[in-house]
Formats: C-alpha cells, structure tokens, sequence
C-alpha cells in the first residue's frame, strides 16, 4: 500500500532525473511579417506570409530565466509586399534581392520574463549584412500543438547598409525614413 | 506613337490612319465638337509611376507558338523588355518560322508545338495560333508545367473556352494570362477609375466602331498553306470581325459598364469582299444592358472613316476613348466637378472637350492639337507583355517561397496565391477572357443568324 502510495513520486523523480526532451516546432501557413515606415509623402507598410524555418524549446516556458532554445526563421525578400509593384521592385532592389534573397534570423539567447513574455536575442542577416538584434516576444499557445510566437523590433535600414530608398519622380522627389519597425506573428507546430 | 506601334486592337495601321486623323479627322472634329481629354497623371497613377525606372524582374525564358503576324509582334515586343528572352518558337509553316527567327537568333525552332513544350529551356509560353487551334495547346502547356499567355478569344466555341478556363484555373501553380490587352494600359485603367466616379452620370448608350478598308486575306504561292492562312474568313474556324476584333472593345464596354449584356441582335453581310470568303466584311450588333442602356458595334472591312474608337453617352457627359487618349464632353446642365476648369480643352467642331491627360491639372488652354502628351505612350502590348513576364516570374517565385517555408501544403499554398492576385501588375486572367470570349461567340452567332439571342447567365459560368 505505502509502495502504491510512493509510486507517483518515483515516477516524478524519475523523470526530473531524465535529460529533458526539446519539443521541435515547425513553421506553418499563418504567419505574418510587416515592416512599416514613413517617408515625407506618407507612411508605409510592406507585409509577408511567408516565415519559414524552425525552433527547438526545452524546459519550462512559464519559468523566468534563460531558456534553452534554439531557432531560425527564414523570409523569402520577394514575398515582402505592398500594394504598389513599383514600390516593391524598389524595395526589392534596395535590400539586393539578386545576392540575398533571403532574411534569416537566428536566435542566440531567449530569456522568460513570465507569463509567455520572452527577450530574444539574436542575429539578424539581411541584404548581406548580419547584426545582433534584441526585442521583446511573447508566446501564445494554440490548439493543435501550435505555438505564435509574436514580437516586434525597431531598427535602421543603414544599420543593415540599406540606404533608405529615394525614387526620383520628376516633380515628386521622394525621401524614406531610415527608421522602420517590424512586427511578426510567426506560427509553428509542434513536430 | 510612333509609325511601328500597334492601335489599341493590337494591330498596325495599314491604312494612313494617322495622317487622316491628325490633318482633317481630330482637329476637324475637335473643332466640330469640343471635348476634354482623359490622360492620366504619373501622380494618379501612384506609385506606378516609377515603372518606367523600376528594375525588372529577373528573365523568365519565353516560348513562341504561331509565329504569324501577331506572334511576330509578340516577338519583337518581347525583344523591347529587358527580361524576356526568347529561347523558343513554332510554326507549321517553315516561311513564318525562318522569318520570326531573324528577330530571336538565339532561339531553338521548332514544328511541332509538343517540342517546344517539352523543352526545359521554356518556362513561358505564348500561343498566337489561329483562334480555334488554342485549346490543346494550352491545356498541354499547363500540363507541361508552362506559364501561359493565349491570344483573344480563347477558342472558337464555348466548350473550347470553358475547357481553357477551367484548366488555367486548376493550375494554380501556374500564371494565366490572355491577350485582352487593353487591360494592362494604365491610362485605360486611369478612364476606369474615372468612370466609376459617375462623372457621365447615369450610361445612356454606347457606342463602339472599328472601320479599316482592308482585304484581311493573306497570299500564299501554296493553295494548302493559303487557305489555313486565311482561317479568319472560314466561318468553320473563324469568330468574324466581332470576335476577332471587337472583342477588344466589348471586352472594354464590359470593363467600363460594370456589365454584362443581357441580350445581343445582330446583322453582318459581305458588302466588298465577295472573294469567295464566307466571313462578314460588315457587321452589326446591338447589345442591351440590364440599366436599359444600350451597346452598339459596328466593323466594316470595306471603309476606313473614323478607324477605331469608343463612345460612352451618359446622361451629364459624354466620353470618347481613341487609342490611348480620352475627352469628356459635358452637358450644359451637367454639375461643376471643378478641376474640369483647369483642364485642358481642345474643339471638336462645336462642342468643346475636356481633355483627360496628364496635363489635365493645368491652366486652361484651347488648342487645335488634340494630340495632348501622354504620360504613358507604349503600345498597350508592350503593357500587357511586362505584366505577364513580371507576373509569371512573382507566381512562381511565390510558388517556390512557399514551399521552401512550410513544403507541400495546396490548400494554403492557394489561399497564398489568391492573396497575391491583388499585388500582381494589370493583366486579362482566363475569367475576363472566358467572359469576353462567350459574349463575342454569342454575338457572332447572332450576326449568323441576324436575330436576338438572350444572354443566360449560366453561359459564363465557370464549373
């Protein structure tokens, strides 16, 4: 009887004394990424549906702390849009889409805050150039073994050696604010 | 425009057009009438604006398949982008295959169309066979994985053109475009936004007319080879003058009403040609609209007074559309819609019209050169070419972005796509084209028979 009662905590140590197993998360259709800015004609925004990759988590994610995670997600450049295809092939052009068709994010650091509030840190690559980024993120669980991760990070075209772009419309010279900022809602699945 | 540049219809201006126009026709009838022209401003346009310096996309290898007349043209167009090179083409007859070489040396050629197809150095394909050769073609095209650009009309029956739709519709991994060129032209889709700001008032009628005295035959020193030439003047394989022809501007009527005709009655007769043709050289259709309004076409290969052009009568103003450029001429009890003051004016024998053209916005002047500069002066072709190279490539580009970030899943990869049609340059899908083809069949097949057809609705339904 003492042993069936003794039972449940042997399983429990048991399984705290196991290495933990990292759950892999895969992304899926449903994500969004959108860079707004502002220029001194009016503001703008360019969005994707397209963030691919994966992620590896391990541990409590409700626990403050470092948490050991790995992950990269990856953008296609071409599936950033607007509504206006010339503002696209500018776009495009500007972030050298032809040598670097792709933003990848890798993520070196992620620290719980509580309650699904992370900070991220990490290196962001894009139009050739990589730099180390930080923002805050937080996590949403959905049915269906699914996780949004959603996040939002301030930056500078220059950091990333992209001069803002300038079209020269006759009699319409336009001039892009350096500072953008970006807002993801990335979705995985549990694999 | 320059002399090589086609009209809105696609095709050369064999007859002195041109010089009839701009020395007794325009400003004759400009001082005769008086009207404003409709051109767009850069500003209208948005952001387009810039598309004249935008980088292009990356090349997409084109694949050419009829190279008659207007597979020529779709060559030499295509040698004007910097991002279509022709790597292929076809044609049964080895004169039209030699002579469309010369302008794409680099090119393969080839007889047999399934050659082409099978080619992996094609990743687009134009077809600009015979109307009623279209159907096969396509739907091997599509299966052999090609991005598509198929000539208007789609086919020579219903069944033909609905098979071509509902097959550019399953493949949604791949672009479909039609050749209803007119629908890329961005001062055409300047009128558009024009139009649907009411300022005609309420549609009255419209009126529609394409006259060129020319014989349409083609010469061959093979009776065999003439004779499949001349398909257009075959009643077996050939849609007449409002198929061939008017479906351009029905297809416009349709686009600027915001309707379908619900009934046509037609007429036609061979007034000039009686060569042995059985195709009308003048025809006539009326078509009613459900607003009680009314749509009238008139072609005629055996007279060239006026050309081509496109009236729309409402009840405050009334709009002519010639080529690329655009007067609205105003009742007098019509509402001030106020920038109309500044726009440029030009006389149309005693009307005044107001000019819809980039300059639009300023000072009012009165002159005797209706031919006012026009933001936008390519050949709608070149237009509706850059959008389907442009397209073409951002579809399959697309196609592979998605499946790189989450593999094979069609369901979503669709709503994807969908989701991107409204980001894609101007262009004619099989939707527009399968309607416009229906209407100009069914139109022709009232001219046949000189009697009204009711138009149900079920004929343009794509299931």
């Amino acid at each position: 009887m003492k042993m069936i009662r003794l039972l449940p905590l042997l399983t429990a140590a048991l399984i705290a004394a196991l290495p933990a197993v990292a759950d892999s998360y895969k992304a899926r259709p449903g994500s969004s990424i959108k860079i707004a800015g502002t220029s001194n004609i009016h503001d703008w925004t360019v969005e994707s549906k397209l963030i691919g990759g994966s992620m590896e988590l391990k541990g409590d994610l409700a626990k403050a702390g470092k948490v050991d995670a790995t992950a990269e997600a990856k953008i296609s450049v071409r599936s950033i849009k607007s509504d206006k295809k010339a503002m696209d092939d500018i776009m495009h052009a500007a972030m050298k889409v032809e040598q670097n068709p792709t933003v990848v994010f890798t993520l070196k650091e992620l620290t719980a805050q509580g309650d699904l509030k992370f900070e991220a840190k990490g290196e962001l690559t894009l139009a050739g150039v990589t730099k180390e980024v930080k923002f805050p993120v937080t996590m949403e669980k959905i049915e269906g073994d699914q996780l949004k991760v959603k996040g939002v990070l301030d930056t500078k075209m220059t950091d990333f050696g992209i001069q803002p772009p300038a079209p020269n419309i006759p009699g319409n010279p336009i001039k892009t604010a350096d500072e953008v900022k970006v807002t993801f809602e990335w979705l995985t699945k549990k694999q | 425009m320059n002399d090589e540049q086609l009209n809105p219809l696609g095709l050369k201006n064999e007859v002195d057009r041109r010089a009839f126009l701009k020395g007794a026709s325009v400003s004759g009838l400009m001082m005769m009438m008086g009207g404003t022209v409709l051109v767009p401003t850069r500003q209208a346009l948005g952001a387009d604006a810039a598309e004249t310096k935008r980088p292009a996309t990356p090349p997409l290898k084109c694949g050419i398949i009829g190279c008659g007349a207007w597979g020529r043209d779709l060559i030499n167009t295509l040698g004007q982008l910097p991002n279509a090179p022709i790597t292929a083409m076809c044609d049964t007859y080895g004169a039209y295959l030699r002579r469309a070489a010369r302008s794409a040396p680099d090119s393969k050629q080839y007889e047999d169309y399934t050659q082409l197809l099978a080619d992996e150095n094609v990743e687009a394909v134009f077809i600009a066979t015979p109307t009623h050769l279209h159907r096969p073609m396509v739907e091997a095209a599509l299966k052999a994985g090609k991005h598509v650009y198929c000539e208007a009309p789609l086919a020579q029956t219903s069944e033909d053109a609905k098979a071509i739709a509902l097959a550019a519709q399953g493949a949604t991994k791949l672009y479909f475009q039609s050749g209803l060129i007119n629908r890329s032209e961005p001062q055409r889709r300047f009128l558009l936004d024009f139009i649907r700001t009411g300022a005609w008032g309420k549609t009255v009628m419209s009126r529609l007319q394409f006259h060129k005295k020319q014989s349409w035959r083609r010469s061959s020193s093979s009776p065999e080879q003439e004779r499949a030439m001349n398909w257009r003047l075959d009643k077996t394989t050939s849609l007449g003058l409002i198929g061939e022809l008017g479906i351009h501007q029905l297809d416009m009527a349709s686009w600027f009403n915001h309707a379908r005709p619900k009934a046509v009655t037609g007429f036609g007769s061979i007034v000039k040609w009686a060569d042995g043709r059985d195709v009308e050289d003048t025809v006539q259709a009326i078509f009613e609209l459900e607003d009680g309004s009314s749509l009238m076409y008139d072609a005629t290969l055996a007279n060239s007074f006026d050309a081509d052009y496109e009236m729309y009568y409402g009840t405050d103003a009334a709009l002519m559309v010639r080529e690329s450029k655009a007067w609205m001429f105003k009742e007098v009890d019509a509402p001030l819609l106020g920038w109309e003051v500044y726009a440029r004016k030009d006389s149309f024998y005693k009307e005044v019209g107001i000019a819809l053209v980039a300059n639009a916005s300023k000072p009012t002047t009165t002159s005797d050169k209706p031919e006012a500069e026009a933001a936008y002066t390519n050949a709608p072709l070149k237009y509706a070419l850059e959008a389907f190279i442009s397209n073409a490539f951002n579809h399959g580009q697309a196609v592979k972005d998605f499946k790189e970030s989450f593999g094979e899943d069609d369901a979503a990869l669709a709503d994807y796509l969908k989701d991107l049609e409204s980001k894609r340059l101007p262009a004619a899908g099989y939707k527009e084209a399968f309607e416009a083809t229906v209407l100009v069949i069914k139109a022709n097949e009232a001219i046949q028979a000189r009697k009204r057809i009711e138009l149900k609705p079920e004929w343009f339904e794509l299931t």
